[in-house]
């Protein structure tokens, strides 16, 4: 124990006397950390969220799939999934898109269901009139308008139409609602000109949650144009869109990987002349390869856990403090209308250890191999100079 | 006087089975005695390097023995060489070869490092050493700000941080004048005054004829040709 | 010794930190509405409007409700742009749900 503090004395003075390089060091280090740290803080809040909000999404939603691509079903269709045991209730649902070409905004339109009540973090209520409308966070910013303003949109035909908003979400719920319109669904296929005979999609709930994949595949069965989506596929959506394997996590991590694999080469390419003199000198003095080796696992060990428990914290006062203000234009893309949220910090301890390991671990090997090298050879090199 | 080292057919070849094979000793036998002060001269290639580094356990023999207080040495595993050439034999490099980035203190108590002893014990001995070598206010300056004597002096309070029975120095005075040879030699003189035994390799007359050289061994091509008490 | 004992000092500040932090946002077994804020509002949400996707990236259908998009909407959002970078390179139309099997029928086979 004695001898490993006096090591780690040693190792410590000989990492001040270059101070520079490996402050320089600690800091691409930590930096490269806190990108990694950054995006799976980030990804794991959004996928907690989705995961946790969506949970009460619907059993199974009913595509219509026409020439390959999603198209509008037919309400008749209903009746034949009514029919098959199991089935607690179909109903249609009716939504779509509407661009805006001033500030290049894509919105969501969405009709309401038949509930009148009110909902939590909605303020104000959901539109009961043809002319109303409740809209997100993110279309009051893009376009300011307040409650008993109205919003004047183009329908199919051309014409204009005014709707006044009687509904804003709240900022909490920004993550689900910031970019939709309620409408009522009258009003909704009027708009669109949807025939009431036709729905953009079903929606199906179940008795038993246990069913719900059987029933699907009856559903894809007696209806072979459909495409069921059961809510399970939609949490598996999430689940894999912000994993470890992920788009999100695979385009920034590369990059960052990378970085990281330049600064272990580095390291392992070799020692200098200067290192190789100073082990050559230590073991002529009765160091052990072992004594050697200890100041080179000290060296990463010190190196690596500092640069990583301030690529952490860097990480996490990036994410959950600031809003993660260098990942979100990778998110937003060109999207117009982006959330303003502050992400909850949810977090899986056991990914911060494997992210820990995958740094950790690597780096020290890269110090400790080319050393052993070294390590192992005779002293005497040291005598001739 | 107790044979301290014994040499038996010692043989060490470079390069074995390659074509830049060298023979640096060949079958050399040789006892060396408790509190002698030796001189080994020789011309340049001769061996004198290689013959040291094998006697401080520095590098291991081709073939052939040496046996330190009676234990063969020369096949023992790397960590009690290790801790022999630490507690046994204290070096005097040409080159010094002190960590030069680091302080005085700091090199002095580099040795002793990898040992239980505590840090407060070692920085005592340290300062004491210093202290012996007039260099007690220099202990927090770094190697590179030092003279070529004072480095020297530093080196040889390192090479004394173990207690060691046995010095070794390999051409200490190349780099000296005559002034700061003469010191070391009152220094070495002093160490095998309490009973050190000391090696030196020279090719300098003013080391191997002065007084204190009890013994001189001239080597050639890895043979000993010569082995004479004044 | 000093520098040995600052260093851990250091470390041992930093980790404490770090693991107040990491704690405070562990998402342990349980159900995770637990620990989202306003976790029941936001099902309620959910259940009422029916909602299936996060109105995370509006740029294009796939991005914008990723479960429901099929696998064409990809290619035909924007005419003359078969991706939304950089969003289309994190989110990717998905899988599930579509089946079908191309098979070969050799000649003279059935
Ligand atoms: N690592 C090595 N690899 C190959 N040959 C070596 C090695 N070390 C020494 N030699 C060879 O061994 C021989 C003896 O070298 P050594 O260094 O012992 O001589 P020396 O007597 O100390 O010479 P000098 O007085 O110049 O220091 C030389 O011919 C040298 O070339
Ligand atoms: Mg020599």
């Amino acid at each position: 124990m004695r001898r490993l503090l006096k090591i780690l004395d040693f190792t410590l003075s000989s990492l001040l006397k270059r101070k520079y390089k490996n402050f320089a060091l600690i800091a691409v280090y930590a930096f490269t950390i806190a990108v990694l740290g950054s995006v799976l803080f980030l990804t794991q809040a959004l996928k907690y969220e989705a995961t946790g909000s969506l949970e009460t999404a619907p059993d199974i939603v009913v595509q219509r799939i026409f020439a390959g691509r999603h198209d509008l079903i037919p309400v008749n269709y209903a009746e034949t999934i009514r029919r098959l045991p199991g089935v607690k209730s179909v109903s249609s649902r009716v939504w779509g898109y509407y661009y805006d070409s001033l500030i290049k905004a894509n919105l969501t339109f969405l009709a309401s269901g038949s509930d009148r009540q009110t909902l939590d973090l909605l303020e104000g209520r959901l539109p009961l009139a043809d002319d109303e409308c409740s809209i997100g966070m993110g279309i009051q910013s893009a376009f300011g308008p307040a409650i008993g303003d109205s919003l004047a949109l183009e329908d199919s035909a051309g014409a204009t139409k005014t709707f006044q908003v009687v509904g804003l979400f709240r900022a909490e719920s920004n993550l689900l609602t910031n970019d939709l319109v309620i409408f009522q669904e009258q009003t909704l296929r009027a708009f669109f000109n949807i025939d009431s005979s036709l729905a953009t999609d079903l929606i199906v709930e179940v008795y038993n949650p246990r069913e719900t994949k059987t029933l699907a595949k009856k559903i894809k069965y007696h209806l072979a144009d459909t495409r069921p989506i059961t809510r399970d596929e939609i949490l598996h959506t999430y689940e894999t869109l912000f994993n470890w394997r992920s788009g999100m996590m695979l385009a920034v991590a590369t990059g960052a990987l990378i970085a990281f694999c330049i600064l272990a080469w580095d390291k392992a390419t070799g020692l200098s002349a200067e290192e190789k003199r100073e082990i050559g000198i230590l073991k002529a003095l009765g160091w052990e390869t072992a004594d050697v080796l200890t100041v080179k696992l000290w060296e990463g060990l010190v190196i690596s856990l500092t640069s990583l428990l301030i690529g952490l914290i860097g990480a996490w006062v990036h994410v959950f403090v600031f809003g993660a203000p260098a990942l979100t234009p990778l998110l937003k893309g060109w999207s117009v209308l982006y959330p303003d949220f502050a992400y909850t910090a949810l977090i899986d301890i056991y990914q911060v250890f494997v992210l820990a390991m995958l740094t950790v671990g690597p780096y020290i090997a890269c110090t400790l191999i080319p050393a052993w090298k070294t390590a192992v050879t005779d002293p005497d090199l040291v005598m001739r100079g | 006087m107790a044979g301290l080292l014994k040499i038996d057919q010692l043989t060490k070849i470079f390069n074995r089975h390659r074509p830049d094979e060298t023979t640096a000793l060949s079958d050399l036998s040789l006892t060396i005695l408790q509190e002698e002060c030796i001189a080994l001269t020789g011309p340049s290639g001769s061996g004198k390097t290689t013959l040291l580094s094998l006697l401080g356990c520095m590098s291991r023999p081709t073939s052939g023995n040496i046996l330190f207080q009676g234990r063969n040495i020369s096949r023992l595993p790397e960590r009690f060489l290790a801790q022999i050439r630490r507690d046994s034999f204290g070096f005097i490099f040409q080159q010094y070869n002190l960590l030069r980035s680091h302080t005085v203190l700091e090199n002095l108590m580099l040795p002793l490092y990898p040992t239980d002893r505590q840090w407060k014990e070692i920085r005592r001995r340290a300062l004491e050493l210093l202290e012996r070598f007039q260099l007690g206010n220099m202990h927090s300056k770094k190697i590179t700000q030092l003279s070529g004597g004072e480095q020297q002096r530093v080196a040889i309070a390192r090479a004394l941080m173990a207690d060691p029975e046995v010095i070794i120095a390999d051409e200490p005075t190349a780099h000296l004048d005559e002034q700061l040879s003469a010191e070391l030699l009152d220094i070495l003189a002093t160490l095998n005054g309490e009973g050190k035994t000391i090696i030196i390799a020279t090719h300098d007359p003013f080391i191997y004829a002065a007084d204190i050289i009890q013994r001189r061994i001239s080597l050639q091509h890895g043979h000993i040709t010569a082995d004479t008490m004044p | 010794m000093f520098k040995s004992w600052l260093f851990f000092i250091f470390c041992s500040i930093l980790a404490l930190f770090l693991a107040a932090l990491l704690v405070q946002g562990a998402v342990t077994s349980g159900p995770v509405v637990a620990s989202l804020p306003d976790g029941k509002a936001k099902q309620q949400l959910v259940s009422r409007l029916r909602l299936t996707d996060l109105s995370l990236c509006s740029e294009a259908r796939y991005t914008r409700h990723p479960s429901q998009a099929d696998l064409f909407s990809a290619f035909q959002d924007y005419p003359g742009s078969f991706e939304h970078f950089p969003t289309g390179s994190i989110i990717l139309p998905q899988l599930e749900g579509f089946n079908n099997q191309l098979r070969i029928v050799r000649q003279g086979e059935n």
